[in-house]
């Protein structure tokens, strides 16, 4: 199907880490990457933005020590951004390594602030 | 009455020792703790031996419903137990009383579970996974509501994980909302009545809602209180 956005996963060229993409019409630059043409828009060769994103989520997911469902990953040029807040700073360090891991060789950002509790407020009175 | 009401703490095995000086104190301003569920981060018994440990033996009684978190690890039984040995009445579709100085405190708790709310949500219709999905959360309200009818007692607290109103979601991103909680759970506790309804599970929510027949709805997840615990004066 040339000439529309469907992403799967293809044995030969166009690869980012261990996962390799093949979407509507392709082309290889002279390096043999292969980027892709869905009508006038040039769709850069490698895994889409989003789907690193959503690999991440579900890594820092899944998980033991993260096991959070509250990061937010962003794919700021080439750098990838987690945000957010967690529970511990042994949960941070988790976390920022397995983004690490995941977008190796990309740079990550990080983005994530630990919890920090202040003292009881007054009671609400409820009528 | 003053309830004491938290959740969401999310206990890692490195957690321990967070709450427990703030918990020490709980008798000099609220007459019970109630946690509403994520007490761990994937539900290990380590992870609850934590917890455990921090309400074990508190000047208040403990009253808890567990969350999605906490049966990640597919061993609700055993880290019930733990929360149970640790002297925490634990709820799942039945209820507690506890007396306080000559009244009574009921609470109704249930985790509850997904689905939505009224306009954007899940019908019981089409795919047995469908029918199954939004059948869990019938049968959860169904709970909830069976649990708040037997109870004969001066104030009536219905203690629910997953959010019984939209207002409390508001933050969050609409279209998770159906995984937030259900529109089933206000419509019980407003058939059953309750005098406050907790909750936690919506993270990036606000804490204060009511339900369609006027019961005020608090959500008590920790990243949205910021606090050990808020605590409610209700019933006069």
């Amino acid at each position: 199907v040339p000439d529309r956005a469907v992403y799967r996963p293809s044995t030969a060229g166009n690869s980012f880490g261990d996962v390799a993409w093949r979407s509507g019409a392709a082309t290889d630059d002279a390096q043999g990457r292969r980027s892709t043409h869905v009508d006038d828009i040039e769709v850069p060769a490698g895994e889409p933005d989003d789907y690193l994103s959503a690999r991440v989520a579900a890594a820092l997911a899944r998980t033991p020590e993260v096991a959070s469902l509250d990061i937010s990953v962003r794919v700021v040029g080439d750098a990838v951004l987690v945000s957010g807040t967690l529970e511990s700073v042994t949960q941070r360090e988790h976390a920022l390594a397995v983004t690490q891991a995941e977008v190796e060789p990309r740079p990550v950002r990080d983005g994530l602030t630990v919890r920090e509790l202040h003292d009881p407020e007054a009671p609400e009175d409820l009528p | 009455m003053r309830v004491a009401a938290v959740g969401d703490i999310h206990f890692g095995t490195e957690s321990g020792g967070q709450l427990r000086h703030w918990f020490d104190e709980l008798d000099q301003c609220a007459d019970v703790l109630l946690l509403a569920g994520d007490l761990t981060r994937v539900g290990t018994v380590e992870e609850m031996e934590v917890v455990a440990a921090e309400v074990t033996d508190l000047p208040v009684p403990v009253v808890a419903v567990l969350g999605n978190h906490d049966l990640h690890g597919n061993a609700a039984p055993e880290v019930t137990a733990v929360l149970q040995e640790a002297g925490v009445t634990v709820l799942e579709g039945d209820a507690a009383t506890i007396p306080v100085d000559g009244s009574t405190l009921g609470v109704a708790g249930v985790r509850g579970f997904g689905g939505g709310f009224i306009g954007a949500c899940a019908s019981a219709f089409g795919e047995p996974l469908m029918k199954e999905f939004v059948g869990a959360t019938m049968q959860a309200a169904d709970a909830l509501g069976a649990a708040l009818d037997g109870l004969d007692t001066d104030v009536r607290v219905a203690l629910t994980h997953y959010s019984p109103v939209a207002d409390t979601l508001m933050g969050e991103r609409p279209e998770i909302h159906p995984f937030l909680g259900s529109y089933l759970l206000a419509e019980t506790i407003d058939r059953a009545g309750a005098d406050l309804a907790v909750h936690g599970h919506a993270h990036h929510g606000v804490e204060k809602g009511i339900t369609p027949g006027g019961c005020h709805v608090r959500n008590v997840a920790m990243p949205v209180i910021g606090t050990p615990f808020r605590v409610y004066r209700v019933g006069g």
